[in-house]
């Protein structure tokens, strides 16, 4: 299939990735789950799983985009066959509902980045303006404009996430050094840094660590989401699969580990008495409402918090763009011309996510049950090249022309063995501790977060997609034909 | 700081970091080898 849209260069296609895995997870999910969960001895894990599901899962994704060149129905459908084009509709379906709250979280980004420009944050009572900000309608008007700025984007194409890739990840990278070396250099931030990298032995041999490590990897490298699928398809012919993988994994987990020293030191130096408090106020309490309170206390604390705001705002806007471009991609491929998918994606990206603007609890529902979806999603992958041959993938594929660090069998392993393992593991266990969460209820189906809302919307998705395989299947058939 | 919790910083900062710039200057070292012509890096079969 002759596609028209490339990358034009290798960082093209690194920073654009890079900005699809950096995203608000890496700065505000890590550094809570790091400080709550061992320091040091959390990120021991957290290393190994880096290189046990993160890069492994990623070389499989690039390889399926590269070797398919269509979108996540498209390329299980040809890789895995056609009685698998399911699992390709699955990975869509679970990276689109993500995107559908996404552009809300994206657009909490932008009104705070505002309201930092015009000095509005960090007084007063903490939580008020976040309270204020999510009982009033504004939230939706925000969604609405992270969701334009997104699809404006993606309306020009790959070359035009390239161009805002070349502009914001070098940008955000540069923030975030910005912000750490501000934040070590606060008197008392030595007390964050022991605080994040003591290692705390006895809880290695606790399972619940390597669990929380192999989760974090899971959500905040974007591997196995079908997004570096999507921006695979526009690889160049002689273009590397594995040192990129390996450069993403690295560059994805490098910014986490900036950002865990930014907050930390900011939380220790600042507030070191109400640390526990402020890494136990969940993802929004910590970034929306302690964060602007902090730097309000910080000489030129107006300037580091627009800064912080601006890269947050950045990482989110990157990472929405991917999920844009998966749900485009998956619709150019049955047929549609790419600005009539575009416009089909942003009507129900802007429809659907007007529950999750609107409601707290209904966006975290479809945070728990997508974010649990996300694990099914890598072990399609892993059962998908699996399906295809692990040793064809990595002769035919991974390791050939271009390659310029070519892998070796214990890649197929990781793939075949280590990653569904995990997979099942991650599963089993999120929502075994669901249960605990709501011990009365943990079956209703209609409460935010227990497994009985993951059973319903797992069981009526993978219902509808299974009866659709084969229509599924034919269209993806359909367009191959026909552009063939 | 402890001396513990230091050299724990040097080793993941070593590891994370040290490895994205060691793959970095990797990839910048092929790519520059292609763009003079020198190496494509094919090597089909691994």
């Amino acid at each position: 299939m002759a596609l028209k849209e490339e990358f034009g260069s290798r960082w093209g296609l690194v920073l654009a990735t890079l900005g699809m895995a950096v995203g608000t997870g890496n700065i505000w999910r890590f550094p809570r789950i790091v400080a709550t969960n061992g320091g040091g001895s959390f990120l021991v894990a957290w290393a190994v799983f880096l290189l046990l599901w993160s890069v492994p899962l990623m070389i499989v994704e690039f390889s399926f985009g590269k070797r398919a060149r269509r979108g996540t129905v498209g390329a299980f459908t040809e890789l895995a066959g056609k009685r698998y084009a399911w699992m390709g509709g699955w990975v869509a379906l679970c990276a689109t509902a993500i995107m559908f709250y996404y552009s809300v979280v994206a657009g909490w980004c932008l009104r705070y980045l505002a309201g930092s420009l015009g000095g509005s944050l960090g007084r007063g009572e903490p939580g008020a303006v976040w309270s204020a900000f999510t009982s009033s309608y504004q939230p939706i008007a925000f969604h609405a404009l992270a969701l334009g700025l997104g699809v404006t984007v993606v309306w020009f194409g790959v070359r035009g996430i390239e161009r805002v890739a070349k502009v914001l990840i070098p940008l955000l990278l540069l923030l975030v050094v910005i912000l750490a070396v501000r934040a070590v250099t606060l008197p008392g931030a030595e007390r964050g840094l022991e605080f994040l990298f003591r290692p705390d032995w006895p809880k290695l041999a606790d399972v619940q660590i390597w669990l929380q490590a192999l989760t974090q990897n899971a959500w905040d490298t974007g591997a196995g989401w079908g997004l570096i699928l999507s921006y695979a398809i526009y690889m160049r012919v002689r273009e590397d699969v594995p040192l990129n993988a390996f450069l993403i994994g690295f560059g994805n987990n490098s910014v986490s580990l900036l950002a865990g020293i930014m907050v930390l030191c900011t939380v220790f130096a600042l507030n070191p008495g109400a640390q526990q408090e402020i890494v136990g106020a969940g993802n929004e309490g910590l970034t929306f409402i302690w964060m602007p309170q902090l730097f309000a206390q910080m000489p030129a604390g107006g300037v580091f918090m627009t800064l912080f705001f601006l890269g947050l705002s950045f990482a989110a806007l990157t990472s929405l763009i991917s999920m844009i471009e998966l749900a485009t991609r998956v619709l150019i491929d049955s047929g549609l011309v790419r600005r009539r998918a575009i416009l089909l994606v942003a009507a129900a990206g802007l429809l659907f996510g007007l529950p999750s603007a609107l409601s707290l609890d209904f966006l975290h529902n479809q945070d728990w049950v997508w974010g649990v979806g996300l694990m099914l999603s890598g072990l399609f992958f892993a059962l998908g090249a699996r399906r295809f041959g692990l040793e064809k993938l990595r002769r035919e594929v991974v390791n050939a022309e271009g390659c310029d660090l070519p892998v070796g069998r214990w890649w197929t392993f990781l793939v075949s063995v280590v990653v569904p393992v995990e997979a099942v593991a991650l599963l089993v266990w999120w929502l075994w501790q669901a249960r605990g969460w709501d011990p009365d209820g943990w079956l209703h189906p209609f409460r935010p977060e227990t497994v009985g809302t993951v059973l319903l919307q797992f069981g009526v998705a993978l219902a509808a997609l299974l009866l659709a395989n084969r229509w599924l299947a034919r269209r993806a058939a359909g367009r191959r034909e026909a552009s063939s | 700081m402890t001396p513990l919790a230091i050299a724990m910083m040097a080793a993941i900062c070593g590891f994370v970091w040290g490895g994205f710039l060691t793959l970095l200057a990797r990839a910048l070292r092929r790519e520059g080898s292609k763009a003079r012509g020198g190496g494509a890096g094919a090597r089909p079969g691994g």
